[in-house]
């Protein structure tokens, strides 16, 4: 994978996450929607300045869908929570691929790093957990 | 065995430094409290056996005595240094897992708080 192109399934998946939590916080008690909305607002900066990066690069961002598929339906509050838990494995996933093929120091590095934590918290804030290595692959990691 | 990079090595050894914390933690807790803290002990197991490939029921762990409270502090002191070694690390997927476990830590630091919090008696402990 190239650096443009885990970019540009970091984009994609901003994209999707930001719609996402139009969903989340639509179903979340008015108490949560603080919380919702710092943290849908950090993803969409997040998204801006990816695609930022992508058009510096070169590249031309790969355009947000009009609307995404819901993995399940989304009625409750518990059925947001594990939307959110879902949207942040599906980030951390990008986030994990930025962090392996950018150069270290970079800003491009800087930001995976960023995301994989905000990722984990935001998740462990809105589940009540997080999975022990977010973003992984499931494969063997670089020390076997 | 080749040797580990030393960010990893330096990751590895905080990771048992930590199981060591959470043995105590988990030793003198009871009921729920020691399950929820029990859980988070598992993750920094699997954070060694990515990290060094070793699995801690073969490391001989050491309680290291330590109050629930100081927790949160130590997971975040943690994920700091981690944070700091995967934007250096010059080798990417090596870099990815030292940013996952510091997520990890970070994840955790949200989880304790949330124990702490329903566990205020300060005899939960000794």
């Amino acid at each position: 994978m190239t650096l443009l192109d885990a970019l540009q399934a970091a984009l994609a998946a901003e994209q999707a996450i930001v719609y996402g939590y139009g969903v989340v916080g639509a179903n979340l008690p008015e108490s949560d929607q603080t919380l919702v909305s710092g943290i849908w607002n950090s993803h969409r900066r997040r998204r801006d300045l990816l695609a930022e990066l992508i058009s510096g690069l070169g590249g031309s961002p790969v355009a947000a869908r009009p609307a995404y598929a819901l993995p399940f339906p989304v009625h409750s509050d518990s059925a947001a929570r594990r939307l959110a838990g879902h949207l942040e494995r599906g980030g951390s996933g990008a986030a994990w691929n930025l962090v392996a093929v950018s150069s270290a120091h970079s800003r491009v590095r800087r930001i995976g790093v960023e995301w994989l934590s905000t990722s984990a918290t935001d998740e462990a804030t809105l589940t009540g957990s997080a999975p022990a290595l977010p973003g992984a692959p499931s494969s063997p990691g670089p020390s076997s | 065995m080749a040797p580990l990079p030393a960010d990893l090595a330096a990751a590895a050894r905080a990771e048992l430094g930590l199981i060591a914390s959470y043995t105590d933690a988990v030793k003198h807790a009871k009921g729920s409290l020691r399950n929820q803290l029990a859980t988070l002990k598992r993750d920094h197991e699997q954070h060694l056996m990515r990290l060094n490939g070793q699995r801690p029921g073969r490391t001989k762990i050491v309680a290291l005595r330590t109050d629930l409270s100081a927790l949160p502090m130590l997971e975040r002191r943690s994920a700091d240094h981690l944070d700091r070694g995967a934007v250096d690390a010059a080798d990417g997927p090596a870099a990815a897992l030292l940013a996952s476990v510091a997520a990890s830590h970070r994840a955790h630091v949200v989880e304790l708080e949330r124990i702490i919090a329903a566990h205020p008696a300060p005899g939960t402990r000794r």
